[in-house]
């Protein structure tokens, strides 16, 4: 079954592969670069099966400050001030403790180490599409 | 002796401030806390120990009363708040009549906690009127007469008394080894936030390489004409990289987001042989993989996925790593067993090589952070000592246990490559986790 991701990744090195994997597919991937183009695309956001997105994301803005996990604190945006309840994966270099911590209180389905091979964060999307009980 | 073990960045500075105030309540016989501004509250957080084994009686027997500890708490925050605010150090009374001295730990300008160090009486009349006053003023705020106001009158004037200056020669470096202590953890925030951002390009290039190799690898049957040894050198290179994704991972902070779900493990193995394959070849040793069902099924545990791959990752390379080249008439291999054993699923990694010394497994050397082994020294092999240590931590957390053996085998003459050890690493897995486990 075909399905949709917000992509939220500013590294373009990244996604390219991976997208042309997917697409491949039949997956439609909606590529977003920064804390900004995030917020413009709400609506679209709304629409798809799931979020993908780094914990560390560019403002997006010229001389915008954001903080360092600053895809924490946007995806507390969008649950909470446009009520966004998609699925969401963390795909991320970030190990620290205190950030996974929020991640989980966020209820963020899945958090995947980079690197990772493009066939096994696909493999980690479905599961997390589908849903799949995991336990802590 | 001193055990020591691993600790998170967080504990690790609790404790070192926690010692820091042990270590001057003890000399001093006096209690003292320490408090941050946490989101804009101020917090004690650390001391409970040295407050609750020198606490007065008086205190005692004030704070066992309703609300009791909760006002004393507040009333220290809110001193240890006004020393915060000024950055200047204060000799402070208390709710209860009792004189403790705030101090500011000043750090480039900026106070970043107080040292508050007390429950005491001041030998001197001009402190003991006002302590006097404020105790009695207590004692009407809780409606205390009779037997009971006598009682706490008398626990009142059995506090430890000082002397102005007492107080005064405690102040020399107490405040001192405070700044110190947040020099070291500043420099500690600044390096770790460099790693962090120089492991965010690392990661980052290396997760494109492999983005672009594995696309290349399921495209590159889709060409016609492309040689065979193209393909290879892609698998290689596919191969490699997810290597060095293990390599980078063990340099970096661990993720510790563990998820666990029913897997077949026999797959992680042989994702594991198929990432070393070409290392293995190059120094011409095999790998078997034998895994014996349960049940006559492939045995599925409950493991984190991606916590695993990694600890297989890492003895399946150390095994490589570590063997003796093969060659003509001298047949190496790598020889990864799994079998049933009791409540557990074992799976042993075998291989014919650079030795253990003994005292480094009866001690846990080996699994320490950063520790390199006695007879790989010298050697061309070379290790960031990580492996191990990650991958001990990851079978812990599955609420399984590693064992390890390093047996001196054929010729003990040391030969090129040192002598001959088999070892043995085995890790026994529960096919269920506990779950106090957690």
């Amino acid at each position: 079954m075909a399905w949709t991701v917000a992509w939220i990744e500013d590294d373009t090195d990244i996604i390219d592969p991976v997208v042309e994997l997917l697409e491949r597919e039949g997956h439609r991937i909606l590529r977003l670069r920064s804390i900004k183009e995030a917020l413009d695309a709400v609506g679209l956001i709304r629409e798809c099966d799931l979020l993908l997105l780094d914990v560390i994301l560019p403002p997006g803005e010229p001389n915008k400050e954001v903080n360092r996990y600053s895809g924490v604190d946007l995806i507390r945006r969008l649950r909470e001030q446009h009520g966004i309840h998609v699925p969401i994966v963390v795909l991320t270099v970030v190990a620290n403790s205190e950030v996974l911590e929020q991640l989980r209180q966020l209820g963020v389905r899945d958090i995947i180490r980079k690197p990772v091979l493009p066939s096994k964060l696909k493999e980690r999307v479905e599961r997390a599409l589908r849903g799949e009980q995991e336990s802590d | 002796m001193v055990e020591s073990r691993w600790l998170s960045r967080q504990e690790a500075r609790r404790e070192a401030q926690e010692t820091l105030l042990d270590i001057f309540a003890s000399a001093n016989r006096l209690p003292i806390g320490l408090f941050e501004r946490r989101e804009g509250e101020v917090v004690r957080i650390a001391s409970e120990a040295s407050l609750d084994a020198l606490e007065e009686p008086y205190c005692r027997a004030l704070q066992s009363m309703p609300g009791g500890r909760e006002a004393c708490m507040r009333d220290q925050c809110l001193r240890a708040q006004r020393a915060l605010d000024t950055g200047q150090e204060a000799l402070t009374l208390c709710h209860a009549g009792l004189y403790s001295q705030a101090l500011p730990i000043v750090v480039d300008g900026t106070a970043r906690a107080v040292l508050l160090y007390g429950e005491m009486r001041i030998a001197d009349p001009a402190y003991q009127a006002a302590s006097l006053e404020k105790h009695r003023e207590t004692m009407v705020r809780l409606g205390l007469c009779g037997a009971e106001a006598q009682r706490l009158e008398g626990l009142f004037h059995q506090v430890k008394e000082f002397s102005p200056g007492e107080l005064e020669a405690l102040k020399a470096t107490l405040p001192k080894i405070g700044v110190w202590l947040y020099r070291l953890f500043d420099q500690e925030d600044r390096l770790e936030r460099q790693v962090e951002r120089v492991m965010h390009e690392v990661q980052t290039r290396v997760q494109a390489v492999l983005a672009n190799a594995e696309l290349l690898f399921y495209e590159l049957p889709t060409i016609p004409g492309v040689k065979p040894s193209i393909r290879i050198r892609t698998n290689e290179v596919l191969n490699t990289t997810l290597a060095l994704s293990t390599v980078v991972q063990n340099l970096g902070d661990f993720l510790e987001d563990y998820r666990f779900t029913k897997r077949p493990i026999e797959k992680l193995l042989r994702e594991a042989r198929r990432i070393y394959a070409a290392e293995a070849a190059r120094r011409e040793v095999k790998i078997f993989i034998d895994i014996e069902p349960v049940d006559g099924r492939p045995p599925e545990l409950e493991v984190s996925e991606d916590h695993l791959q990694y600890a297989f990752n890492n003895l399946m390379h150390n095994a490589i790593k570590y063997s003796f080249r093969g060659g003509p008439g001298r047949e190496r291999f790598v020889r990864v067993v799994g079998q049933p054993a009791g409540k557990f699923y074992s799976i042993t990694f075998e291989n014919y090589g650079v030795g253990i010394l003994p005292e480094e497994i009866e001690k846990g050397l080996i699994f320490l952070d950063g520790y390199q082994g006695c007879l790989t020294r010298g050697e061309y092999r070379t290790g960031s000592g990580k492996g191990l240590y990650f991958t001990k931590r990851v079978v812990d957390r599955h609420g399984g246990k590693i064992e390890v053996t390093s047996t001196l085998v054929g010729d003990a003459d040391r030969g090129p490559e040192g002598q001959p050890h088999l070892n043995r690493f085995t890790i026994y897995l529960p096919y269920e986790r506990k779950k106090e486990e957690g």
